[in-house]
């Protein structure tokens, strides 16, 4: 039984990519209206899973709480911002309400700013590693990135004009190039595994079994 | 009727889904069997779950942020959904710890199923909520609990595939902190240099999109990877006869791309 409900859903795998290739070329209305059904079905399955993912999130930290297992008292904080923000959302009956955006905005954006800060130093250690000029390649990235710096900081222009240009000459030609090539190839990959996918010669990335 | 500027993009569609249909047919008939160049990232992952046996460690393997449902990043999730199959496979194979952090609500029911087809055909305990974990839909909430996880279970083996922000480099950060072996995917091209900066094997572009075929001892895979090289050699003449002829004056190839 299961096998034939997987093999429908491969059938109606191709059929649904069909339609959307298609609406993408052809103008025809109908085409268009089943085309935007389509993307409001797969928008609803989408909240539903957040319910899952909530389930899921309250199963691992219960069982982490009664075992008190590790960094258990974060799980309680977790547990009672849960319970918070549904509280304040259902009691002022809205996502948008005073109270509700109040809690938010003092808590998730100033935290998110201060990690989003923080990110420079990782970028910094990061870099270190990746500009010490072992290889031949690390000396082209190093060489490279002293130019870009030229190029964006005020410092460059100030040392010689030409430094600046130097940068933009690597950024303009050949980052552009490289990053050009680079997408290219992702669009014929993506091609190639969508194919792979829609004539289901690759069942696991959509959950199935390659048993 | 066909919408203007789009006939050039079908006729290139149709031409390289053909190529990689004969060839995937070829080799399924077992007429021709491609050989295709190993990639060591991917060969590493074999390496990163022996040593975190060794070690006694968990491996960790992530899907990213994406979803099924974004328009442009569902492949790099489905991809990273692809190699979760094989990783979650030879983990149970070679008994190593998995532990799967999820991000976007929409893939965990898929990551779940994955994993626990590969359990079940290896004889391993799945542990509901605990080997695939939903931490966060928010980016850098998702990026601390990973790396909260990363120095709490310490993983020798950290693999990130799929759809990252600026948060990657806090969980990679994180993973080289600890010492773990880091191995990853991205077609993002803003991820890219993290990626190369801060893990030991990194997969760009559409080798993240081959990995599963890589992988996949079935030759059919292969077939498909050697199709898809056949499409960018047909990318690689037009743009040169493209460029040569934009030079002397001559605008045949981008009024044919414009059709």
């Amino acid at each position: 039984m299961v096998s034939i409900f997987k093999r429908a859903a491969e059938v109606l795998l191709f059929f649904v990519s069909f339609i959307i290739l298609l609406e993408f070329i052809w103008d025809y209305e109908a085409l268009h209206l089943l085309t935007n059904t389509l993307i409001s079905y797969s928008t609803i399955i989408a909240a539903f899973t957040l319910g899952i993912g909530g389930i899921n999130l309250v199963m691992r930290h219960s069982r982490i709480i009664l075992q008190r297992r590790g960094e258990w008292l974060y799980s309680i904080v977790l547990f009672s911002t849960l319970v918070l923000f549904v509280l304040t959302g259902l009691i002022t009956g809205s996502t948008s309400s005073e109270w509700y955006n109040w809690i938010y905005t003092t808590i998730v954006p100033p935290i998110t700013s201060t990690l989003y800060g923080a990110n420079t130093f990782w970028i910094a250690t990061s870099a270190y590693r990746s500009f010490r000029a072992r290889t031949w390649e690390a000396m082209m990235l190093l060489v490279a990135a002293i130019f870009i710096m030229f190029m964006i900081a005020p410092i460059g222009s100030a040392i010689h004009p030409v430094l600046p240009q130097v940068g933009s000459l690597i950024f303009d030609i050949a980052v552009n190039t490289g990053m050009r090539g680079l997408l290219i190839g992702i669009g014929i990959g993506v091609l190639a595994f969508g194919l792979r996918i829609i004539i289901a010669e690759n069942k696991t990335a959509l959950g199935g079994t390659e048993e | 009727m066909i919408i203007a500027g789009r006939i050039s993009w079908l006729i290139f569609t149709v031409i390289s889904s053909f190529a990689m249909l004969l060839f995937l047919i070829l080799s399924k008939k077992g007429i021709y069997d491609p050989q295709i160049r190993r990639h060591p990232g991917i060969d590493a992952i074999d390496e990163a779950v022996s040593r975190a046996v060794e070690m006694g460690r968990p491996v960790s393997y992530c899907p990213g942020g994406g979803s099924l449902y974004d328009s442009k990043y569902a492949g790099d999730t489905a991809a990273a959904l692809s190699l979760l199959g094989y990783v979650a496979k030879i983990s149970v194979e070679k008994g190593a710890r998995l532990i799967v952090p999820i991000m976007d609500p929409t893939i965990l029911s898929v990551a779940q199923e994955i994993v626990k087809t590969a359990y079940r055909l290896g004889d391993a305990e799945y542990i509901e909520g605990d080997t695939v974990r939903y931490l966060s839909p928010d980016s850098w909430a998702f990026g601390i609990a990973y790396a909260g996880m990363l120095y709490d279970e310490r993983p020798a083996t950290s693999i990130l595939f799929g759809l990252y922000s600026a948060h990657f480099l806090l969980m990679t950060e994180s993973g080289v902190d600890i010492g773990a072996f880091q191995i990853a995917g991205t077609t993002n091209v803003l991820t890219m240099p993290f990626a190369v900066s801060s893990c030991d094997f990194a997969l760009l572009g559409e080798d993240e999109y081959a990995a599963a075929a890589y992988v996949d001892p079935d030759p059919v895979q292969r077939g498909v990877i050697l199709g898809q090289d056949i499409a960018k050699v047909i990318v690689i003449i037009l743009l040169v006869a493209g460029a040569l002829l934009s030079t002397v004056g001559n605008n045949l190839i981008r009024n044919i791309l414009s059709w």
